[in-house]
This record gives structure tokens, sequence and C-alpha cells, in this order.
């Protein structure tokens, strides 16, 4: 029997993504985790009382344990985008959806993880502080086990070394300690704020070459090369 | 002596009627307001018709995900003294008929029986003591199971009643801070993140955050781990837990 994902249990964050718990329907009844099947009658009442977020188109999915990602329109900065052919999105609403395992969708968040610190880098690198801060929590929004990733600990140096290049007030230190949860976590901080610090010139085009190999993680042409 | 129940308030779905009072990121940043006139139509038809005062709502104890991601734990010893009502059961669902249950089938059965279970804040602590005391334990109501006896509508064993017909309702009539007498809350990761993006422009908002944080008030949610309503209901019984059971 065919199996469609027709909705999802709670609200995209605007600016965010994420992961939520998929709503499938098969034949005649709709199954969500947790809860014991019900009529797709009732998956309308559900979704007019704000219990679920219903797709405007559903989608055929795979049986299997898997969770729905999600990301909201602004979720990506203007003008930056990346190959990711391991994940089909589908446009709804404003927000981009795809059905993964959940094994596929953890590796999708700690690779955007990865490639979000890449990007706060070569931002930080170019001057472009806010662009930094921003690709950072992008980042740390996706972080599996963020209290200790080694991602999230980069990201956190990104967010660390910015913050010493504008004569901040420290409260990044604040944070660090109370979202990382090992000293050994917190040190890889240093060290990733470390390598920027170091940087004193301003990037040339090699540095640039190289940021646009590390970032890519599609096909083999180079998101520049295309474009030129 | 009554068990510290919570006030709980869940957030983050988009109103209808009020979708710019909706709690964003960066309304959580700011310590926006829990304002009343972001009620739905619903709501504001059940006032009318059992008498109550524009509320806002909590559930004692309990984060229903029907109203988003963002659940607000507030500690229940102010609200005695704030006027408001308290029901044992949801009044929106009750004023459209979803719970079922002996008398309640007609408008003028539920208003009825609406009056007559309704009571005052001041008495809202020792009311729903005894009324979780009906489940086979606290953790028993908060996981939204069906209490061990029924009441005269019959409403609590009713197979087509769903939690909502057992949660204890408390409404406030007046508007609060989205910190004042916070416990908790319980937030995704991306939310989080998104709110201290968002007070980066404002020292004195990102400190207070990062304090709430630090005091653990603030639990995240990881990126794949359980959502805030499905973490709830334990924080909420280690909170009853560590005020000593009865206080």
């Amino acid at each position: 029997m065919n199996s469609i994902l027709v909705a999802f249990d709670g609200t995209p964050v605007a600016g965010g993504a994420g992961i939520r718990t998929p709503v499938i329907q098969r034949g005649e009844q709709v199954f969500a985790k947790d809860r014991a099947p019900f009529d797709p009658v009732e998956l309308d009442r559900l979704a007019k009382t704000g219990h679920v977020t219903r797709l405007r188109e559903p989608l055929a999915v795979e049986e299997g344990d898997g969770l729905v990602l999600y990301r909201h329109r602004d979720f990506v900065l203007p003008g930056v985008e990346y190959e990711d052919d391991t994940v089909t999105w589908r446009d709804d609403d404003g927000v981009q959806l795809a059905y993964l395992s959940v094994a596929s969708a953890r590796h999708w968040l700690a690779t955007s993880a990865h490639v979000a610190y890449l990007l706060a880098r070569a931002t930080f690198r170019r001057g472009a502080l806010d662009d930094a801060r921003r690709f950072a929590r992008r980042g740390l929004m996706l972080s599996p086990g963020l209290a200790s990733s080694n991602t999230a600990a980069h990201l956190y140096g990104v967010l660390l070394a910015i913050d010493e290049r504008r004569g901040g007030d420290a409260l990044i230190s604040h944070e660090i300690v109370a979202m990382l949860d090992e000293v050994r976590t917190k040190m890889a901080v240093e060290r990733a704020a470390g390598m920027l610090r170091s940087l004193r010139r301003v990037p040339d085009a090699a540095d640039i070459r190289t940021l646009d190999r590390a970032v890519h993680i599609g096909d083999d042409e180079s998101p520049r090369r295309r474009a030129a | 002596m009554v068990r510290r129940i919570p006030l709980v308030r869940v957030e983050g779905k988009t109103y209808a009627l009020r979708p710019d009072l909706t709690m964003t990121p960066a309304r959580f940043a700011v310590a926006a307001s829990l304002e009343r006139e972001a009620r739905d139509q619903q709501a504001r038809d059940a006032e009318s018709e059992f008498g109550f005062a524009p509320s806002l709502y909590f559930y004692a104890g309990v984060a229903h995900p029907a109203f988003g991601d963002v659940v607000l734990v507030f500690d229940p010893e102010a609200s005695v003294t704030l006027p408001g009502t308290a029901s044992t059961f949801d009044t929106g669902g009750m004023h459209l008929g979803l719970i079922k249950g002996k008398g309640l089938d007609t408008p003028e059965g539920r208003r009825s029986f609406v009056v007559d279970d309704c009571c005052d804040l001041v008495d809202w602590r020792q009311r729903a003591d005894a009324w979780i005391g009906q489940f086979a334990s606290l953790d028993s109501y908060l996981r939204g199971d069906r209490a061990c006896i029924d009441d005269k509508t019959g409403r609590l064993q009713h197979s087509a009643n769903e939690r909502r017909a057992w949660c204890f309702e408390v409404r406030v009539y007046g508007d609060r801070g989205v910190f004042e007498d916070l416990a908790f809350a319980v937030v995704r990761q991306e939310f989080w993140q998104l709110a201290l993006d968002e007070s980066s422009a404002t020292p004195e908002a990102k400190a207070h955050l990062l304090s709430l944080q630090r005091s653990g008030k603030v639990h995240t949610c990881d990126a794949v781990g359980p959502d805030p309503c499905v973490s709830a209901p334990a924080l909420v019984a280690g909170y009853v837990a560590s005020s000593g059971g009865r206080a």
C-alpha cells in the first residue's frame, strides 16, 4: 500500500531549519509517531486546531522510520547556495521539506553544520563579520549533539573571534560555558578562534578558490566556476 | 499542603487573528508580553458563551503541542493573587462540543456544567492538586493518561475524548511578561540560536537570555532529539519533585 506524507507535527521556525515528526497516510488511516492510527477526517480537525501542519501537496514516501526535514526560505542567506544532492527538497508555502531516514537526516544536519562553519570562517576572513555571525548561528541551529560537538565548538570559535575583533562584551564566553558541556569541546573553541586570530592579511584569489573547493559538496563543478 | 504544580503555556503557532503576536525568536529575545489579544476566535467565542473575561490561557502542568513548540513553565505562587478563573477541562473544546459526556451534548448543558465546575484563581492550586490526585500519578496526568475514576458526565473515561477533556485550564484575566515568574522554558535548538542571534544588537537582551540559561531556566532540545512538548513532562515532574512534593 502506498504511503503518503500529508502533514508534520509542530511549526517551522521562521528563519530556521530542523526536524519535525511526520504524519503519514496509508489507505484510510493516518499514522503519527506515539499516536494511535486515526481517520483522515480527524487530520482535518487537527490541522484546523493547529496540532499539525498540513502539506499543500502530499508527498509519496517510502515506508520506514523517517523524519521531516525543513528549511525556511530565510534560512539560507541571499545569494548563497550550495549543491546538495543528498536531499530532494520540495517547496511548500515558503518552506522546503524533505522526508529522510533518521540516519540521513542526522547526516544532513551534520554536513550542513560543517558547511555553515566553512562559510562562517570564509566570510570572517573577508571581514564580513555580520554574515559570518549569521552563518555560525545557522550552523549551531543544525549541529546534532551540540553540547559535545566538534563542529559546534568550531562555530563558537568563529563567534568568539568575531567578538574579539569587535572588542565585544565577552557575552559569547558565557554562552560557550552554558552551551558546551565538556572541557575538550571548550578547548576546541579556543583552537578554532586561534586559527582565525592568526589571519592578519586580506584574502587573495587563491584563498577564494580554496574556499570554493571547501564549501562544495555537490557535483564536480564548483559554484564559482559554473557561474563564470 | 498542595503540590507545586506549575502553570504551563505553549506558544509558537502562528496566531490567526494577530500573527504579529506569535512568539517568534525575535519576540522572545526582547521579552515580549504574552497578550490576551493573541487568542483565537474559538477562545473568544467560548469566553462570551461561558461569561469569562478576556483571558490568557495556561494548563496546570501540561505542555500541549496544539499551540506550538515553545514551552513556558511558570511558578504557580503569584497566580493565586491574580484575577481569573479555572476549569478541569479545556473550555474551548467544551464550547465546540468536542468533549463528550452525559449532559454535554447541548449548549445549555455545557454552560451549566462549566459554571458548576469553574473556580476562582485564589483556589486553583488546591483544586488542581485534588484533580490530579484522581489520576494514577502526577506523571500519568502529565502524559495525558485518563483518570482512574470518572465524574457524573463520564467524560474522563469516554472513548471519544482526549486529554483536553481533563487538562486543568487556568485563565488569567490580564497580560503577562514572558519571563514573569518563569520557572523554565523548553525550546528547540533552532529557536534558541535565532533568539540569541536576534539579541546580538541589544547586549542587555542577550545578557538576560544567557542569565536565564546559566540559571537553568532554558532547556534546548537537540536537533535530533525529542521536541519540547515531548521533553516537558519529565521536566515538569522534576520541578514538582524538587519542590519537595508538597509545599
